[in-house]
């Protein structure tokens, strides 16, 4: 017995070493035999593996290498459906009608566990995995968004060109709500046709002399619009073209060239003009300025400070309105108001008193209070003051203030207040004829919890609300939460919806139905935490105030950058959402964090 | 037997010369076509009526499924037509998303997925489009709403929003009119603008250099930078292209046609229908498209006698009798304003003795089933001419998806293709 002691502590001691070695680097494939996989085996298969695969989910064959950008993503939903408490869900015990969540503290703690490493190992990958994709350069080329073109031809040409043509232009595709993402831009026959046609006009509409097109006059021309230098060849098709045809011609050619309709930059790092382009774009919806320019061509837009200050001189020009407007519009998905607008008999008020204006003004005034002002971020979750006229005083139930003009004022009631109350988002996530809890919970659960909307399975018989009786839209809904197909998401959505309830497709308040039934606003959030109300729900959402910080970020960077952020970026998003958490949570902090970070330098 | 071609090899291969759509020359050479081939030789058309909020399910489908089924309560507006046209129940495209999936009426694709698709998400009248390009003046027209008519490449066809507009391009003498005037014109006309034979002619050049000048930039690009970049170029050379026939049509003179241009407000649902469905006649009629989509409006109230409520409203109608009551009556002007066009064309002949409803397939429906429950199922179908025997209740059980009948409308409208989006079968039930 004595002669295996040796051997048995050289096991022991291999180990350590080996765990020491791990805890450095971990290893994926051993670490999925051993850890992830024993996790998965005993919680998720069941629903997620052969035989069943709930949500189109199946967790038994794909492979652990999350230094490849599918994997990652793959697992990083994983993660966030594990660490979030919704994955795996309670097993459950019927009693009589009603089936009851069984607390599993076992499994809480195993789930805890696991979510560590994944997150542990997700981060390693993210880091190795970051440099292979910034060698290769991230995003796919983008154009000039419709509205980008418009304010950027007004820049160019003046003001009576840009009104003939934004109208005229096919709509843009939004993702995610965004319309200036490069791998979901749509370029066509339609609207290159179209643009020519308008750059024609624009050009003779314009309010400078553009009569003449000598090489010179178009060298200058060409520089701001494709807003780089321009060398002699890149001219000479120009030239031929001004001279063969006339300088008109010229002149809109110049606008439909594809070094100004996209953006040109490098993989890597990206060089001074490019970084004049984004940084215009982002804060001001259109082209570099004089100042831009000229600091591109001295190179010191590569400068963390330089990049500060001008940041902070964008911010301060009224053309930052552009920005705001164009941000919240895609954002808060206000297009859904023109799609599925209000009936005009049920809500007479919201044409009456023309809410719709009074909504986005409302939004616009208190996202540019906030970042004028630097006010914390959290205060989109829950604010006591808002910006209201009196139609909107009127509206949502307050005092009286001026008869036109926005004023700030101070809301003693937790009723109101934060971007869930307002009468946008309360607009834009209803049908126009009624609420739907559905809509505003999954709203919620992707701009404020920051998780992924899931797919509803196919053929799903939908429901058609009947108003005959006295049963609420709530309890109507419950056949999502018991029939086990739709409950694995709905128990998740529903709730942040329901809390929502006590605003009228239109953003009123009411505490009945039309029906007379009693609005019950009561739930929990995926994580547990329980509310009553607006108000609770409110507080409820500010504990997971992280998540949201780091959802937000992304929004503004996928804005500002026109790309989706990918799983590898989370590393980098949750330390400047970390930065964001030490400086305060202000917005203007947020802008100037996004600025600075490497996904927005680099490409 | 000569191999099909891949479209993907085309692509790769096809550089400038060759235009994208002309898919027709994949086909198998020794392919069969047009079982029903008859010795007509004059055009095909196609019209297709898109309406945003599907029929109250149990007014529209009929419970038996045989020649003489009784109709339901909406379907009662066109009784009388009983044998001039098919109805449908339980074809649709399996595909959900409520208002958000209406606009896959004519393709069934979502345009959100048309890249996982060849032909993307083209509508059934893009489709017939392609196929007759510069044949007719127009190779489609999109009327009044657009939502319902996408091309290959996930582009909403932008809609004429108004009859007087579409009128003006089909049938007004504008060589005389100056460009600048024509411009000035261009802001009120939106989307469509008419040019000059010398416009057109000197877009070429311009064409070239930026043609010229994106080549030189190509060569500094990425490969995914230059996949993007190729949307570019084949859009270019789909410009190019359409600019030919628009320079042959700018100089034939338009028809001359004996009417005038009637319009209505959107709130006058039936006038406006019969404003544009004569509209649609004429250039039927004058031969200046073959393909029309006309986009019914998307909510609103309307005038009709007993309509109390929005439209959109009633179709949230909270099974309460009165609002179905109130929705079947719009319903009914739905039915009723198709039923007007298709006996119009049942009533003019063409040259060789047969009517223009022989000639003509025309269908009315909506991307939406039951509105009330926001689904796409079981969507609302009716559907005339192309030399069909009608008069039957055609209840498919969802064996057959609605791209099989798209596929076969194609097919009898001429266009040689054995695929249509989502299907490679074609429909069985018709005769």
């Amino acid at each position: 017995m004595a002669a295996f002691r040796p051997l048995l502590l050289t096991i022991v001691a291999l180990c350590i070493l080996s765990g020491d070695a791990w805890a450095d680097d971990i290893n994926y494939a051993s670490g999925y035999k051993n850890k992830l996989e024993p996790f998965l085996e005993k919680n998720c298969f069941r629903c997620h593996g052969e035989k069943v695969q709930k949500a189109k989910m199946r967790l038994d064959t794909p492979r652990f290498k999350p230094t490849d950008p599918d994997s990652f993503d793959f697992w990083q939903n994983v993660l966030d459906r594990i660490s979030s408490g919704e994955m795996p869900p309670p097993e459950k015990t019927r009693s009589g009608k009603t089936v009851v969540a069984k607390p599993n503290l076992e499994l809480t703690a195993d789930a805890k566990k696991i979510s560590e490493w994944l997150s542990e190992a997700l981060e390693q990958a993210s880091a190795q995995a970051s440099k292979a994709i910034r060698a290769k350069g991230k995003g796919t080329l983008r154009r000039l968004s419709r509205s980008q073109y418009a304010n950027t031809v007004h820049q160019l040409l003046g003001s009576k060109a840009s009104k003939l043509l934004i109208n005229t232009f096919p709509e843009e595709f939004l993702d995610e709500g965004f319309d200036n993402i490069g791998s979901s831009q749509v370029m066509s026959d339609f609207l290159i046709s179209h643009m020519i046609k308008t750059a024609e006009d624009a050009v003779e509409y314009t309010d400078f002399d553009r009569k003449t097109a000598t090489r010179e006059e178009l060298k200058e021309f060409a520089t701001l619009a494709f807003r780089r230098p321009v060398t002699d060849a890149q001219i000479a098709p120009y030239v031929r073209l001004a001279e063969k045809a006339t300088a008109t011609r010229a002149y809109a050619a110049i606008l439909c060239s594809p070094r100004f309709l996209y953006f040109y930059e490098d993989p890597g790092k990206l060089d001074s003009y490019a970084i004049a382009s984004r940084l215009s774009y982002y804060l001001w919806n259109s082209m570099p300025d004089k100042t831009l320019f000229k600091l591109a061509a001295e190179d010191k837009l590569t400068d963390e400070e330089v990049i500060a200050e001008q940041v902070e001189r964008m911010l301060k020009d009224k053309k930052a309105e552009l920005f705001i407007n164009n941000f919240l519009r895609q954002w808060l998905h206000l297009e859904n108001i023109t799609l599925l607008p209000p009936d005009e008999k049920k809500f007479k008020t919201f044409y009456d008193d023309a809410l719709e204006d009074a909504f986005t003004t409302e939004s616009f005034m208190v996202f540019k209070y906030m970042v004028d002002e630097n006010r914390p971020v959290t205060e989109f979750l829950s604010a006591n003051y808002t910006f209201i006229n009196n139609d909107l005083a009127k509206h949502y139930g307050l005092d009286k203030v001026d008869k036109y003009d926005f004023k700030k004022v101070t809301l003693k009631d937790p009723s109101r207040g934060g971007l869930l109350t307002q009468g946008a988002v309360l607009t834009s996530t209803s049908n126009g004829i009624e609420t739907s809890p559905v809509l505003r919970g999954i709203w919620v659960l992707q701009n404020i919890l920051g998780l992924k909307k899931p797919d509803p399975p196919p053929n799903v018989p939908a429901l058609a609300v009947d108003t005959r009786g006295t049963r609420t839209l709530r309890q109507q809904l419950s056949a999502h939460t018991k029939s086990s197909r739709c409950a694995t998401c709905h128990r998740h959505i529903d709730p942040l919806g329901f809390a929502l309830e006590n605003f009228n497709a239109i953003g009123a308040w009411r505490e009945k139905y039309e029906n007379n039934a009693r609005v019950d606003t009561s739930g929990k959030l995926p994580t547990g935490q329980r509310y009553r109300n607006i108000g609770e729900f409110k507080k409820a959402l500010l504990s997971r105030k992280d998540s949201f910080t780091q959802g937000l970020v992304s929004k503004f960077l996928t804005y500002g950058t026109g790309r989706k952020m990918h799983g590898t970026d989370r590393s980098e998003i949750k330390k400047i959402a970390s930065k964001l958490k030490r400086s305060g949570y202000g917005l203007r902090d947020l802008i100037h964090h996004t600025t600075a970070s490497k996904i927005f330098l680099n490409r | 037997m000569s191999k099909p071609m891949d479209r993907r090899t085309m692509l790769k291969g096809a550089g400038f010369a060759v235009a994208l759509p002309l898919l027709d020359a994949m086909i198998p050479a020794s392919a069969a076509f047009g079982r029903n081939s008859k010795a007509y030789k004059g055009p095909m058309r196609f019209l297709g009526t898109g309406t945003p909020l599907g029929m109250h399910p149990s007014n529209f489908h009929p419970k038996m499924a045989t020649r003489d089924y009784d109709s339901p309560r909406s379907l009662k507006a066109i009784e009388h037509l009983r044998n001039d046209f098919t109805v449908f129940s339980n074809l649709d495209h399996g595909l959900s998303g409520g208002h958000y999936a209406n606009h896959t009426l004519f393709s069934g694709v979502k345009v959100e997925e048309h890249k996982d698709h060849d032909e993307g998400n083209v509508t059934v009248d893009q489709r017939y489009a392609e196929h007759v390009f510069s044949q007719t003046r127009y190779s489609s027209l999109c009327l009044w709403n657009s939502d319902y008519s996408w091309t290959r490449r996930g582009v909403r066809v932008p809609a004429i929003k108004s009859t007087p507009h579409a009128f003006a391009l089909l049938f007004e003498d504008t060589s005389g009119v100056s460009s600048k005037r024509r411009r000035r014109n261009k802001s009120k006309f939106s989307a469509y603008p008419e040019e000059s034979t010398a416009d057109l002619e000197a877009r070429n050049s311009v064409l070239d250099a930026i043609r010229g000048d994106a080549k030189s930039l190509e060569a500094r690009l990425g490969a995914a930078d230059r996949n993007k970049l190729d949307e570019y170029f084949t859009s270019i050379r789909e410009v190019e292209r359409k600019l030919q026939s628009d320079i042959k049509w700018s100089k034939i003179p338009k028809p001359k046609v004996d009417a005038s241009p009637k319009s209505a407000s959107n709130r006058d649902l039936e006038k406006a229908y019969e404003s544009w469905y004569d509209l649609a006649y004429l250039a039927f009629k004058t031969d200046s498209t073959r393909s029309i989509v006309l986009g019914s409006p998307g909510g609103g109230n309307f005038n009709i006698p007993g309509v109390t409520k929005g439209y959109h409203d009633l179709s949230h109608h909270g099974h309460k009798d009165e609002n179905i009551e109130q929705l079947s009556l719009i319903d009914q002007v739905h039915l009723r304003s198709w039923g007007r066009f298709v006996e119009k064309l049942k009533s003019t002949k063409e040259a060789d003795g047969r009517t223009m409803l022989d000639s003509t397939i025309t269908m009315l429906g909506s991307g939406m089933g039951d509105g009330a429950r926001h689904n796409n199922e079981n969507l609302p179908l009716v559907m005339a001419g192309g030399g069909w025997r009608h008069g039957s209740h055609v209840n498919v059980f969802k064996r057959q998806k609605l791209n099989s009948l798209y596929l076969s409308v194609l097919q009898r409208l001429g266009v040689k293709t054995r695929k249509f989006n989502t299907v490679e079968t074609s429909f069985t039930g018709l005769k």
